[in-house]
């Protein structure tokens, strides 16, 4: 395949789902792969601005 | 689907992802549904290739005992899933 679509449709904080799928965006992208994101349902949740994730010993997405 | 898919002639590659990562555990019991490493297995023996996430395996405790998961998978990085991806026609995402 050339490309990826890589689907995040479930909040990032109460589920490992988000933090994983950009994972395997970072795995597409190294592998030279023209990766694309869609944030769907409370996947948009991960785009919020001024994220304060350290709060809870989160990763900042 | 695994199955059919082989049947039709295809390559089949599996790559384990976050709880997904349990299914190929050695000795699991269920009473009253398969045995889901058990069906791995069998997928195994007909030229699957299984792969596990570190990063989900390690999470879940898998990569501390010497023999975690049932013959024949293997435990890799995810940019291996990159390069699966890569050099796949089709990529099939199940679960979420």
């Amino acid at each position: 395949m050339k490309s990826a679509l890589i689907i995040i449709d479930r909040a990032p904080y109460g589920y490992e789902n988000a933090f994983s799928g950009l994972y395997v965006v970072i795995a597409c992208l190294n592998s030279s792969l023209d990766t694309d994101v869609l944030l769907i349902e409370d996947g948009v949740y991960a785009a919020v601005a001024d994220q304060v994730s350290e709060a809870i010993d989160y990763p900042q997405r | 689907m695994a199955e059919s898919a082989i049947q039709n002639g295809y390559d089949v590659r599996i790559f384990l992802y976050m709880d997904g990562t349990h299914i190929p555990k050695r000795n699991q019991a269920p009473q009253s549904f398969p045995n889901s490493a058990e069906r791995l297995r069998s997928l195994v023996k007909k030229g699957v290739k299984v792969t596990s996430c570190i990063r989900c395996s390690t999470a879940r405790g898998y990569t501390c005992s010497e023999r975690p998961y049932i013959k024949g998978v293997e435990i890799k990085s995810v940019y291996d899933l990159g390069e699966w991806i890569k050099d796949s026609h089709r990529v099939i995402t199940l679960g979420c």
